[in-house]
């Protein structure tokens, strides 16, 4: 019993802790790709990388 | 040698072999044999029937006379008026079953005198599907539904957007888990609009909007955007065009350029997931020299292919480039694309070497490129020796699903990145990322059946009103889930678009479950 309610409080934790986590994601996404961390490097290569040139687009007739 | 093809007949039974197509296509299209026997899609049918038959009896029964909706569109808008009715309305139609039978013996079972037999030929695991085979020169394969490959595997061959496709014939419903796909005509339709129609045949059914035949795509397309040459016969569609065709269908085009191969993984496998085709127009190279390879088309024309599938053939995840997050997206080895030019659900591979190839005026560097069953060479090399240089995606989505996979893809790169950081104790072991669309009721389904949410959170779950379309973003060990992370896809990219977490009972024996 005492096992079961030891492993309920963990898992209360770590939900707590990930309720933290996703706000603390939810408020860098907003501010958008900033600093030089991995993920803004990753985010900012992403969007450069899926961003089409009108050349492109121009160019993109199919055969 | 098996019964003589007879057109005037209302219908036939044959024994399936190779020749069996020739001489059918030949009775139906003004194309000489040889050249039938020769045109890749013909391949590509060899290679899917003999699979098939190498599993047992199969046999081929042709209606003759049969009416094509879509034909008869392309038929009224153009054929009609060539000179001296040259073209007929009139197409034939191939049903492929996985079973052993005659002509009396149909008859027998049609008539109710063999119920057995009668059941079997219903029953979607022995009816393989079917071809239309159109009254026109040299591109004569209309609407094709056959069915997929069994998987081999658990993680090989997913067709998510195959879905019920009904026929009828002699009076009985057949039906075939499968996709649309026919040849471009090069009148109505090049692959630009074979591609558009093969995906919005998908989308209609999820999004309910008017299925529309190749001419009715290649007109909507081009009456708002014209180009300088004209529209029908088709020749090809440009990027805005399309777009153009699938705003015009009552969808929003998402256009998306792929920068590299972890992006059309992951993009690909996000909408796949939820049913919804993408359209991939991409520059093809022919490399059967493998010394000098060349661009295939020298004015920069690309080839459009809408994709159906995928294979999760990998034996483990790859970080996201420049990032340690593992997405489950980039397990996939191979893509599955009805590409006119050769056939349905046909296998791309991944894996492929970047290129540099001589362009008209400059060396290109091409990225990363994807195996094909092209021939190089004109046709004349062997299979394979084209590589496709994927240059952007289309995808139709439905107005209310507004934020892009590109969003949720950051905010997962930064979770990862925090659970990193702040909770290795609680996710000592990496977490593998499986990022898809889907919808509310899906996700309550899936929770209410999940045997790892504990109640309180479940009922959490179940009672909230959720949006119809909601990204996914669940986290895994070793094909368990931990953590799923739920995203409203309706709202606004600037807004908090989190709708809830769920934590999985992953620390209790025996209760990971695999993923699907």
């Amino acid at each position: 019993m005492a096992k079961r309610g030891k492993s309920e409080e963990r898992r209360k934790e770590t939900f707590t802790l990930v309720q933290t986590l996703v706000k603390r994601s939810t408020d860098t996404v907003r501010r958008g790709p900033v600093g030089s961390g991995d993920v803004a490097q990753a985010i900012r290569l992403l969007h450069q990388k899926r961003r089409l040139s009108r050349e492109e687009l121009d160019r993109a007739t199919t055969i | 040698m098996s019964e003589t093809v007879d057109a005037t007949k209302p219908f036939q039974v044959f024994p399936y072999d190779d020749d069996v197509l020739v001489r059918v296509f030949a009775a139906v299209s003004p194309t000489p044999s040889d050249q039938i026997r020769d045109k890749p899609q013909l391949d590509y049918f060899r290679s899917y029937f003999g699979h098939f038959k190498a599993r047992g009896p199969l046999t081929v029964v042709v209606e003759w006379k049969y009416t094509d909706r879509d034909y008869l569109e392309d038929f009224a808008a153009y054929y009609v008026r060539c000179f001296h009715g040259k073209y007929a309305s009139l197409c034939a139609r191939l049903h492929f079953f996985s079973l052993e039978f005659d002509e009396n013996t149909l008859r027998a079972a049609i008539g109710g005198d063999l119920p057995e037999l009668l059941q079997k030929l219903q029953s979607p695991e022995h009816y393989c599907g079917f071809v239309v085979a159109k009254p026109l020169p040299k591109k004569f394969i209309g609407r094709t539904c056959l069915k997929t490959y069994e998987p081999d595997s658990p993680e090989r061959r997913h067709y998510p957007v195959a879905h019920l496709c009904a026929a009828h014939l002699l009076g009985m419903d057949v039906r075939v888990y499968s996709l649309p796909f026919q040849e471009q005509d090069t009148v109505a339709a090049a692959c630009a609009t074979s591609a558009l129609w093969s995906t919005l045949q998908a989308t209609a059914r999820l999004f309910q909007h008017e299925i529309r035949s190749p001419i009715e795509i290649t007109r909507i397309a081009t009456e708002q955007s014209p180009s300088l040459q004209r529209d029908v016969p088709n020749h090809g569609l440009t990027a805005l065009q399309m777009a153009v065709a699938v705003r015009k269908s009552g969808l929003e085009p998402e256009l998306i350029g792929t920068g590299c191969a972890s992006d059309l993984q992951a993009t690909t496998y996000a909408y796949l997931r939820a049913g919804i085709p993408l359209v991939m127009n991409a520059a093809l190279f022919d490399v059967s020299d493998t010394q000098n390879p060349v661009p295939l088309a020298e004015n920069g024309a690309y080839h459009a292919v809408a994709i159906t599938g995928f294979s999760l053939g990998c034996a483990s995840a790859t970080a996201y480039p420049g990032t340690s997050t593992l997405l489950r997206s980039s397990r996939i080895d191979e893509l599955y694309v009805h590409d006119d030019q050769i056939g349905p659900f046909a296998r791309m591979e991944f894996g492929k070497p970047a290129k540099t190839v001589n362009g008209k005026h400059k060396p290109e560097q091409i990225g990363f490129t994807l195996g094909s069953f092209w021939r190089g060479a004109q046709g004349t090399a062997a299979p394979g020796t084209v590589l496709f240089a994927p240059i952007a995606l289309i995808v139709p989505l439905y107005h209310k699903i507004r934020i892009r996979f590109d969003s949720v893809l950051h905010w997962v790169l930064q979770m990862d990145a925090e659970i990193r950081s702040n909770a290795q104790k609680q996710f000592p072991q990496a977490l593998e990322w499986d990022i898809f669309l889907t919808t509310g009721a899906e996700v309550k389904s899936d929770v209410r059946a999940s045997v790892d949410v504990d109640s309180e959170q479940k009922w959490r779950v179940l009672e909230r009103p959720l949006p119809r379309f909601v990204w996914r973003a669940t986290g895994c060990v070793n094909e368990a889930k931990l953590l799923d992370v739920l995203f409203d896809a309706t709202d606004i990219d600037s807004g908090d678009f989190v709708l809830d977490c769920i934590l999985y009972a992953h620390d209790r024996e025996g209760t990971a479950r695999p993923i699907r």
